[in-house]
């Protein structure tokens, strides 16, 4: 038995490390009616937080009801600075926003998130938007809830970690993440100092998450018993924030810094392994063998392998998705579908090779103009050239992995759902052929898509104005 | 290469490029004019058509046609990637028609390239500095060769350049005539796998010159043209462009504009002209849709509104008004932001009449009505909604009892006001939770006093206004007395209102300093003299602004201010007023015409005494209310003796004395391309000079008195115990420059004077040689001593110390004076700087009492005895400031050196910029975000306010 595993009729591993497969078999063997059951119980359906759900959409999705706020939501942070003045870099990309809608999960046919307007958590009706009910915290809840084995877990900015029932919101514990209560005005909001700002990842009847801001404050990494929020851990970051979604694998914890890059810990322990290398950012995605993140300083994913700190490779973009076999680039003006299996061989090949153009470049520059050494600078010379043709090569190799690229002004939020591609822009979500990269559908919502989680047959859209749009197939619309 | 070749062969054949193609290797010809503009772009003559971003202007009144680029971020991209059809293989020239009015250290006309470190790939017809330069990189040379033009350019001048490479050879031409020659590359060229080919810029991965000037048409070949047909292309158009281009002309407001959001999608916009005339605003929605508002009304005082504007996006827009002539001149591109709207949600009026407004009012009518209010006692959360339409503040229920909790909430919920307008807190014990000095506003409700002590809710409360209150008509009187007792909340009285039964108002902080100017007082000591910011700090309070409204870090920014419990901090061109205790944003508004950059040469804009914040704009200084942010009274610069438009510069405030400088527009430095202002040359370490000082008295605008003499530095200029200190230079050459700003060949004949503060006049003063100065020229004040120093072009410290007595003006004069009376040299020391990274030769010293700290040592102030040598490392750009018992600076992150304790300490994860912007005052360590810009991944962006651990 695995706590992790949602509830409802298929079970769906929350740590999605062979999902993509089990998207061709649920299809096959469920059929279109039973394939509309699954589950996305934590922010972007897993702890890997792939954004892939094998459930297939419905070929033309419409409204079946909408849910908006009374205040938009109220993100902690606002955009990055405009420029590097030193570097002459423009269109910087925020690195410390997670939390620009209400971000949605379903279970068992029930639609939970966070506000931080109104220090909620609230549970609707996924069928119909009723609101089912409301449970308040003392500070804004920025991230959305876990649900898992019929309770929701989720943290605040008041610095506590709730769990509630999940039919009925009833409070079942509540335990203050830190030793201390103090609370401050943080971003706004009279919070505690140690707020909680990385999400719950729930696993093996244990909840993981952080809370602090302020290394000097102390950045608090635990372990708590699902069953009770009794501490089984606790380490103390004195470097690093947390902020973003927490990520998981079975052995590690990938903890978002914010601006900085995010470190990974020993699930078990949680113990410090190392942070890996790369231009910080709160988006990450964990796949079989690597963990992404990004955005950077200008909308570039990073890729670490396992067990390395240095990249592998960058993308140009904002999210990813990643299948077995394809890798789909999420950027401000296009979607690119990519050879996965190829591009990463390449990118290898291309870690190599300027490895190696690095070691022959301090050689050639060691040997400088030194009287004798003309030989040596030439054959090194000529090496170097070499490599470049390598290098080349390579680059235009990663090029050709593309299988279609196409226009997109629906840069917010990226998902996969069965063979569907649904991106969110402003005012709109997409639904695009993941084979060809043609728009299926367009359908408009109130703001800007930041989020979409897709269950049960239908997609599930939170804007920054605070709108929740449910779209089903052959759908009437209600509203709250 | 050769497969590359081979590719471009083929792609040629099918290009429909190769049939625009009107003279022979013509890849295409790009003429700007208004007549071929389209969409977001515009057609090539021949080629592929441009897109436009960030609103290039492209005109053609007067001639020439011409897209004019204002160096911010405008690009013309021709393709966004390596498009080999587009490029030239191996030949190839490039040519344009150009005016370039700011030079930069790298710029580019036209060109694709990468050149990253050791990744130098592609080509680039630009500049280097003030030389013309084509940059080129082979396969075979596997690097950059940037050849430039043996003779410089002018700006504002138009030229014809061109760059030719005919695999052998790269050749540039200026005005028709070869300037240069190399054959240092030869072969294929050598491309990047990916880089945008574009127009007027240098851009590649890592960085982004964008060109300050116009180009008037762009043509690529793919063969080298001969020298003879390169000058008739020059000789063919050169009678068009005027000799020299005409500086482009801007209208200028007389005041304004300033940008007031009501929300997040509307905001006003209000200037004023000179004159009464017809004005309007074109703005710019994101996405380049444009909006003409204003009418054709004459007045002076204008104002536009704004609506449907895109929520949390960047907007531009420019004033037009017609010139003399009645022909329309336009202002530059100014910019605002939709995200900077900070103040709190507004509630809709109740349905049904509200029952204790009356109570609300008499609350709101104590005035504490921003930040954090706590409310105790609340029946039902009636009061509390009603409350949050009434204020601004953040209001927290404090309820001990869990059950009444539903209720409480249920009511914030339907007046809409849960959660960011009002919640509810269950605190069931008699400590609160709350950080020190945090609330503006504490009330109690409730018939009974609550169980948490009065004197914890004195700890809780903010000093300099916050504001206690017990209110209700049915209160227990003597229980409250007695409960009150022994706190220092017993002080409170009857309120105004009959229904405040005890109101108490919290008074300054004892110890806690003030920050008013630019260093801490205007005797530069950077110092603020607060008794409280030592020992172990926590965090206080942190929240907006963040990086996105301030300046790029590296600009040497002007310092935040504090005093009396509010904190005000410059962004890119946009103000803010906050309470220092609690961080909340009091008010904002955009000035883009207000701004100051590398006051490490020049003085702040800004100071603050009391309630008003003094900030100068064009020629006015705006009496700016420290609370509201209202503009409504200024002051304008004294005209005497001046022959042209003059700015206000230097400005210091005092309870009844105003203390201005004045210098020629356009003197002061803007840093909007980046500028670090850390080497060695005239248009980073030229002095702003001020060529008049005057007071005038801040209560009626009264001109108290004036002075003239040289080119007084206003890096120098300094008051303590009732005299002013500069140094002016007397050299005609500086004092009449056109300018302000002076080089350091024109700073001669330098002398130290000491004004009387009260009546300008002249008390002595001192020639001294202080050429040794010449990265930049400090003065501080304390003790009876002043201290100038300042570094060499190798980076040596040089200080002198001067007696400065305090003492009334005697007879005599000049040297007789000096020797008698003050600027007599009591000490000397110079050493090369220690730090020897991030600017260490530019640190500005501090004084604590008789302390004087410099570099990383420390000296008597008044003997010049060498204290200590082993200040801590701190690394990073910023500069020093203290109170009495710490230093605060940038260590990598925030840092503090506890001067009992001998510890040093840091804040991980945040980091200042590069200026002064951590400052102690009113017992808290305030540090607005100064980082913004900085690459590094540090991962806290924030403002901030630390505050000493309770002990």
């Amino acid at each position: 038995m695995n706590s992790s595993l949602p509830s409802p009729s298929v079970a769906v591993d929350v740590r999605r490390r062979t999902l993509p497969l089990l998207t061709t078999l649920l299809t096959l063997a469920l059929g279109t009616a039973s394939a509309f059951a699954t589950d996305w119980p934590t922010y972007r359906h897993d702890y890997s937080r792939s954004g892939v759900s094998p459930d297939p959409l419905p070929k033309s999705p419409t409204e079946a009801w909408s849910w908006q706020s009374q205040h938009p939501p109220q993100p902690a942070w606002q955009g990055e600075a405009k420029w590097d003045g030193w570097n002459k870099v423009y269109d910087l990309k925020p690195r410390q926003i997670f939390d620009r809608a209400f971000h949605v999960v379903v279970a068992a046919n029930r639609a939970y998130f966070g506000s931080s307007a109104d220090d909620t958590v609230r549970c609707l009706d996924a069928r119909t938007g009723a609101p089912l009910w409301t449970f308040h915290t003392e500070g804004p809840v920025r991230l959305a809830p876990s649900v898992v084995d019929g309770r929701a877990y989720f943290g605040s900015d008041d610095g506590c970690v709730y769990c509630v029932d999940a039919a009925t919101g009833k409070l079942t514990w509540k335990t203050r993440a830190t030793p201390v209560d103090r609370r401050i005005p943080g971003n706004g909001r009279l919070i505690s100092v140690w707020p909680v700002r990385t999400s719950l990842v729930v696993q093996d009847n244990t909840i993981y998450t952080t809370a602090g801001m302020f290394p000097a404050e102390g950045v608090h990494l635990v372990a708590l018993n699902a069953a009770d929020g009794s501490e089984k851990w606790r380490q103390i970051q004195s470097d690093l924030p947390a902020q973003g979604y927490l990520l998981a694998s079975k052995s590690r914890l990938y903890v978002p810094a914010g601006r900085d890059n995010p470190a990974v810990c020993d699930l078990q322990s949680g113990k410090r392994v190392r942070v890996v290398e790369g231009a910080g950012g709160t988006y990450a995605l964990l796949t079989d063998d690597m963990l992404v993140f990004g955005p950077g300083k200008t909308g570039q994913l990073g890729a670490v392998e396992d067990g390395s700190s240095d990249q592998l490779a960058t993308f140009q973009g904002n999210h990813m998705i990643v299948t077995p076999t394809r890798s789909y680039l999420h950027s401000d003006t296009e979607i690119t579908a990519l050879d996965r299996a190829r591009y990463l061989e390449l990118a290898r090949e291309r870690k190599r090779l300027t490895r190696e153009q690095g070691t022959l470049g301090k050689k050639l520059k060691a040997l400088g103009n030194k009287p004798g050494t003309e030989a040596d600078r030439t054959a090194l010379q000529a090496q170097l050239a070499d490599l470049g043709r390598k290098l080349d090569d390579a680059t235009q190799g990663m090029d050709q992995c593309l299988l279609w690229k196409a226009p997109s002004t629906w840069q917010h939020c990226i998902v996969l759902a069965g063979d569907t591609l649904v991106a969110g822009g402003k005012d709109e979500v997409v639904g695009i052929d993941a084979t060809t990269g043609k728009v299926a559908w367009t359908r408009k919502v109130t703001g800007r898509a930041y989020g979409i989680a897709a269950a049960d047959g239908a997609v599930f859209v939170s804007t920054d104005q605070g709108s929740i749009h449910c779209l089903r197939q052959g759908a009437t619309q209600a509203s709250n | 290469m050769n497969r590359w070749i081979t590719t471009l062969a083929v792609a040629l054949a099918l290009s429909p490029v190769a049939s625009f193609a009107q003279e022979t290797g013509l890849i295409g010809h790009w003429e700007f004019s208004p007549d071929r503009t389209q969409n977001s772009g515009m057609r090539a003559v021949s080629g592929k058509e441009v897109s436009f971003s960030g609103g290039p202007r492209v005109v053609k009144d007067p001639p020439p046609a011409r897209v004019e680029l204002a160096g911010r971020d405008e690009s013309i991209v021709i393709a966004s990637g390596i498009d080999k059809t587009l490029l030239p293989a191996t030949e190839m020239t490039a040519e344009a028609w150009v005016r370039v009015d700011k030079t930069s250290q790298w710029g580019g006309l036209v060109g694709a390239l990468q050149d990253n470190g050791e990744f130098e790939r592609g080509w680039l017809l630009g500049f280097v500095n003030s030389n013309f330069s084509l940059g080129l990189a082979t396969e075979k040379a596997g690097r950059m060769t940037y050849l430039a033009s043996t003779k410089p350019f002018e700006t504002n001048h138009w030229y014809h350049v061109a760059g030719t490479y005919d695999g052998t050879e790269m050749r540039v031409f200026v005005n028709g005539e070869l300037t240069a020659t190399s054959r240092e590359q030869s072969g294929p060229i050598f491309y990047p796998p990916a880089a945008p080919f574009v127009i007027g810029s240098y851009k590649d991965d890592d960085e982004r010159y964008p060109l300050t000037g116009a180009i008037h048409d762009v043509r690529v070949y793919r063969r080298a043209l001969k020298s003879e047909e390169i000058a008739a292309h020059y000789n063919a158009k050169k009678s068009i462009f005027p000799k020299p281009a005409p500086a482009p002309r801007f209208f200028k407001p007389a005041f304004g504009p300033f940008v007031d959001w009501t929300d997040r999608r509307s905001a006003v916009v209000t200037w004023e002209t000179e004159s009464a005339q017809p004005t309007r605003l074109t703005l710019e929605l994101p996405g380049g849709t444009l909006r003409q508002l204003g009418d054709q009304q004459s007045r002076t005082s204008h104002s536009v509104t704004l609506d449907n504007l895109e929520p949390d996006l960047e907007h531009h827009y420019r004033l037009v008004a017609p010139d003399e002539d009645g022909r329309p001149v336009v202002s530059r591109r100014y910019q605002f932001d939709t995200s900077f709207f900070y103040q709190p949600a507004r509630l809709a009026a109740p349905t049904k009449p509200s029952t204790p407004a009356a109570t609300a009012q008499a609350i709101a009518g104590l005035g504490a009505r921003d930040g954090y209010s706590l409310l105790f006692g609340a029946t039902d959360g009636q009061l509390a909604a009603e409350l949050a339409r009434q204020i601004s503040a953040d209001i927290v229920l404090v309820e001990p009892d869990a059950a009444r909790i539903p209720n409480l909430r249920a009511a914030l919920t339907e007046s809409g006001a849960q959660g960011m307008r009002a919640s509810v807190h269950h605190i069931p014990g008699a400590q609160l939770p709350y950080g020190d000095l945090i609330a503006n506003l504490i009330v109690l409700t409730g018939q009974k006093p609550p169980a948490v002590p009065a004197a914890e809710l004195h700890r809780v409360l903010r000093p300099s206004g916050g504001t206690f209150a017990v209110v209700g008509t049915d209160i227990d009187l003597p229980a409250y007395r007695q409960w009150l007792e022994g706190s220092p909340l017993a002080e409170a009285k009857a309120g105004p209102n009959p229904q405040v039964a005890f109101v108490f108002t919290r008074g300054k902080l004892p110890g806690g300093g003030e920050w008013g100017h630019q260093y801490g007082g205007p005797d530069n000591s950077s110092c603020s003299q607060d008794e409280l910011v030592k020992g172990d700090l926590q965090v206080a309070w942190w929240g907006d602004p963040g990086p996105r409204p301030m300046p790029d870090r590296g600009n040497r920014n002007p310092a935040p201010l504090s005093v009396n419990g509010r904190l005000f901090i410059q962004g890119n061109r946009i103000l803010f007023g906050l309470d220092a205790y609690n961080g909340s944003i009091l008010w904002n508004w955009s000035a883009p015409e207000v701004r100051r950059a590398n006051v490490t040469r020049d003085c702040s804009n800004m100071a603050a005494s009391g309630d008003t914040l003094y900030l100068a704009h064009n020629k006015f200084c705006i009496a700016v209310d420290g609370q509201t942010g209202s503009r409504a009274r200024r002051f304008e610069v004294p005209r005497s003796g001046a022959n042209g438009p003059r700015d206000w510069s230097y400005v210091a405030a005092g309870r009844d004395l105003l203390i201005g400088s004045r210098v020629k527009p356009e003197g002061s430095y803007l840093g909007d391309d980046g500028e670090w202002y850390e080497e060695y040359a005239p248009d980073q370490v030229s002095r702003v000079t001020s060529d008049l000082l005057f007071a005038l008295d801040p209560a009626t605008g009264k001109s108290l008195w004036e002075y003239t003499g040289g080119a007084v530095l206003n890096s120098t200029i300094t008051i303590g115990d009732g005299m002013i200190f500069f140094i002016e230079s007397r050299n005609p050459a500086a004092v009449q420059s056109a300018t302000c700003r002076i080089q350091n060949e024109l700073l001669t004949d330098q002398h130290l004077v000491c004004l009387d503060q009260r009546t300008g006049k002249r008390l002595w003063e001192k020639d001294h040689d202080f050429s040794s100065l010449q990265f930049m020229t400090y003065l501080v004040y304390g003790k009876n001593t002043v201290v100038v120093t300042g570094t060499d072009r190798n980076k040596h410290f040089h200080t002198t110390a001067f007696n400065a007595p305090s003492q009334k003006q005697p007879s005599g004069s000049g040297d007789d004076i000096a020797a008698a009376i003050g600027g007599r040299v009591l000490w000397t020391e110079s050493h090369k700087e220690d730090k020897g990274h991030h600017s260490g030769h530019l640190q500005h010293p501090v004084v604590i009492g008789d302390v004087f700290y410099s570099d990383q040592r420390s000296f008597n102030l008044t003997t010049g005895e060498t204290l200590r040598k082993d200040l801590p490392e701190r690394r990073g750009c910023g500069v020093m400031s203290a109170g009495k018992d710490a230093i605060f600076f940038r260590h990598h992150f925030h840092g503090m050196w506890d001067l009992a304790t001998d510890k040093r300490s840091q804040f991980m994860g945040i980091r200042s910029g590069c200026w002064l912007s951590m400052i102690p005052a009113g017992g808290l360590l305030l540090a607005p975000e100064t980082s913004a810009g900085c690459s590094c991944t540090h991962s806290i962006q924030t403002s901030i306010g630390y505050i000493p651990k309770r002990r």
